[in-house]
């Protein structure tokens, strides 16, 4: 990593961390209330990062990206992010976030205005604007001109329904920015990070918690299975380094961000599964009560696993992809994907 | 951030341009390679096939030209091994030479064994095995019994040496010998043994597939020279670990099972159902990943960083990949496995299904790997 982009993640470090308590995570799940956490990051300038704010966008998003995870930051700094890489300079001022398409329903009226809803948008009514997709357009609509319905998911982080009726945009943008496809690079992203630190979290426990007279670190059949979520770790961390890395040096091809897209939230969701179950097994009952900490990560990793997309959804197409190429295609595919 | 480094690696044009040469070179000299020999790769030993590679300079290729060697990058190197693996090259024969015990004799040799043998290893021309297990000594690789005796003459070895792979065409082994009962790590010691040295015989053994992929290695007073010691009395645990990260490290320890995929795409051809489209693109989506992190690996070797725990991850994760790989198969097309040669995709079925056990035995079995990962991890 250069030495910039460690002095990124060490600021995210040290900002998120104020908002990874209990505390702040239970007030702002209760309330959807995020405006705090959201003043501090944009001080920072860090969802700037798309609106001219780096030289590097997707290699800086993805460590922001990794961090948001990493630390359950709760305010939609990755939906802004990832709303500033479809828009890029059209780009309004945040919070933004980005509806997913197979939850949009927008019609145009002749007069250019949209009518429709958007279904569980994350943090829709702590958003200042939304970016959707309609006539095979990203249009960026005002969520002051919606109708809000408040919903929670697991995760407890705001999914709400927007409703437009004859709205105005106040945007738009190329579609080849492929909303679905960087929804789903942003939860991937969300989800190695936060694998990780579930990762440290359960190593930590397994240290400290004795059982038998010793830690429960100790014992070969603990050992083994936080071996194998050390594996899934590195696999999410590494598939999702590298997407970026490829995103960034083919200037976003719309062909890579969606084989990327598909890549990511495959590997990265089987990864999360894993991963919370390890750590749940590991941490005992405590870690299923509500007092521990755990669970602000593993539902946020059940939730960001069905979203842009779930596993099966990536792999039918990146499977009927590999098919019509052919099998004699393969492995120059396989190579040619970096 | 996070237990294991895995960073960013890219393959330069060189490499890229190589990697050209290569595919063209696979596809004028195996034409006619039935998918099911394809599929044993480098469990095949073919000294022809590996004479002609080095004689493109294909073995060798990282090592210093005063040894033979061809003064290439190691992700020139990594692009060969992986192009020459997915196609189902029959590299076995030289492949243990190249890989690991070249570059043991290479950092721990006497210049004489480095002057002798390693040219002759990069023309195709000394293949080795490796005499680390036992009968006693598997996983518990310090339990060796085997022994070496000083005597007037240099050394006296005894003892037996298992599952040998490739003993039966090697020219040489690097075997790991007791010089010392004072300490279980600290009293073994690497040997060059020639092959055709008397007292020292090889027997094959049958492995389920109905082929001798392995040997076992009796020695009944084996006589060796005083300069047969490799690196130094008493080093041989430290000389073995080092080796071992060459053994771990390569892109054969996720791809063993690339020629089923391959067969089981043309076997499905261009309109696959939703089960099928899901489950092939899982797979792809878990290689392009194990790829990835191959490479970093690579990119650290090349670096002179030490890979020892992130090769320990890729393996373990690489072999339940592979691993997985015939049971999907099957059932993705309801097969059979069959040893009907004509039945091109259940004959590799029936090969891989075989063959799939070994791939988290060898090279260090996937329980003696979590531990690594485990002490990588702070819990050891």
């Amino acid at each position: 990593m250069s030495e910039t982009r460690a002095i990124l993640e060490d600021t995210c470090a040290k900002l998120f961390a104020r908002f990874e308590e209990p505390a702040v995570l239970r007030r702002v799940e209760e309330t959807g209330d995020c405006a705090e956490v959201w003043a501090a990051v944009a001080e920072q300038g860090l969802d700037q990062i798309f609106s001219g704010g780096s030289d590097d966008p997707w290699r800086d998003a993805c460590v922001v990206l990794k961090a948001c995870g990493r630390h359950v930051l709760p305010a939609p700094l990755a939906e802004t992010l990832m709303a500033g890489a479809v828009l890029g300079e059209a780009a309004p001022e945040g919070p933004l976030t980005l509806a997913a398409p197979a939850q949009s329903e927008l019609t145009v009226g002749h007069d250019g205005n949209l009518t429709g809803r958007l279904d569980r948008v994350a943090w829709g009514g702590a958003a200042r604007h939304v970016v959707a997709e309609a006539v095979g357009r990203a249009v960026v609509l005002p969520v002051s001109s919606a109708r809000l319905h408040t919903d929670r998911t697991i995760s407890r982080e705001p999914r709400d329904t927007l409703l437009f009726i004859d709205a105005k945009p106040v945007g738009s943008a190329p579609r080849d920015g492929q909303p679905t496809a960087i929804g789903a690079l942003m939860r991937a992203a969300q989800m190695a990070g936060c694998i990780e630190a579930v990762l440290a979290m359960t190593v930590q426990y397994a240290r400290d918690r004795q059982q038998f007279g010793k830690p429960i670190g100790s014992f070969q059949a603990i050992q083994h299975q936080l071996a194998i979520l050390g594996g899934h770790a590195a696999a999410a961390s590494r598939v999702v380094d590298a997407a970026f890395d490829r995103i960034a040096a083919t200037n976003a091809s719309p062909e890579v961000l969606l084989n990327e897209a598909a890549f990511t939230k495959i590997r990265c969701g089987e990864a999360a599964g894993v991963a919370a179950s390890i750590a749940h097994q590991t941490h005992g009952a405590i870690g299923f009560t509500d007092e521990h900490r755990l669970h602000y990560f593993t539902r946020r990793l059940w939730s960001w696993r069905s979203e842009f997309g779930s596993e099966a959804h990536w792999s039918a197409i990146l499977g009927r992809q590999v098919a019509a190429t052919g099998a004699d295609a393969y492995w120059p595919m396989v190579t040619a994907a970096g | 951030m996070g237990a294991f480094r895995f960073d960013a690696v890219e393959i330069p044009p060189d490499a890229e341009r190589l990697r050209g040469e290569v595919r063209a070179f696979l596809a004028e000299e195996m034409p006619n390679y039935p998918a099911h020999v394809r599929a044993g790769s480098w469990m095949r030993l073919e000294p022809e096939f590996s004479r002609k590679l080095a004689a493109k300079g294909w073995v060798g290729m990282a090592w210093s030209k005063a040894y033979g060697g061809h003064e290439r990058s190691f992700l020139e190197r990594y692009v060969v091994m992986e192009e020459l693996l997915s196609a189902g090259a029959p590299v076995g024969a030289h492949w243990i030479a190249d890989r690991q015990s070249a570059p043991t004799l290479l950092k721990f040799g006497t210049e004489a064994q480095k002057q002798d043998i390693v040219p002759r290893i990069a023309r195709g021309e000394a293949f080795f095995c490796i005499g680390m297990s036992e009968p006693d000594s598997g996983s518990d690789l310090a339990a060796t019994r085997a022994r070496a005796e000083k005597t007037a003459m240099g050394w006296r070895l005894n003892g037996t040496k298992l599952w040998t792979t490739g003993a039966h065409i090697a020219h040489y082994m690097i075997g790991l010998f007791r010089t010392s009962t004072e300490s279980k790590h600290g009293g073994l010691t690497q040997f060059l043994i020639p092959m055709k040295t008397p007292g020292l015989t090889v027997r094959p053994i049958r492995d389920l597939t109905g082929e001798a992929h392995f040997n076992e290695c009796a020695f009944v007073d084996v006589e060796l020279p005083p300069d047969a010691v490799v690196g130094g009395e008493g080093q041989g645990w430290g000389q073995v670990t080092a080796e071992l990260a060459f053994e771990r490290s390569g892109p054969e320890r996720f791809l063993s099972s690339m020629r089923l995929i391959v067969e089981m795409i043309r076997a499905i051809g261009p309109d696959p159902d939703s089960r099928q489209a899901v489950a092939i693109g899982r797979l792809t989506a878990h290689l392009v990943t194990l790829r990835r992190m191959s490479l970093s690996v690579a990119g650290m070797l090349a670096r002179g960083e030490d890979p020892a725990l992130e090769a320990a991850v890729v393996k373990d994760v690489g072999a339940v990949f592979e691993q997985d790989i015939p049971g999907i198969a099957a059932n993705l097309l309801d097969a059979e496995p069959s040893m009907d040669a004509a039945k091109t995709y259940e004959r590799v079925l029936a090969e891989l299904t075989m063959l799939a056990p070994s791939f988290s035995l060898r090279g260090g079995t996937r329980e003696i790997l979590r531990g690594i990962i485990a002490r990588g991890l702070g819990l050891r």
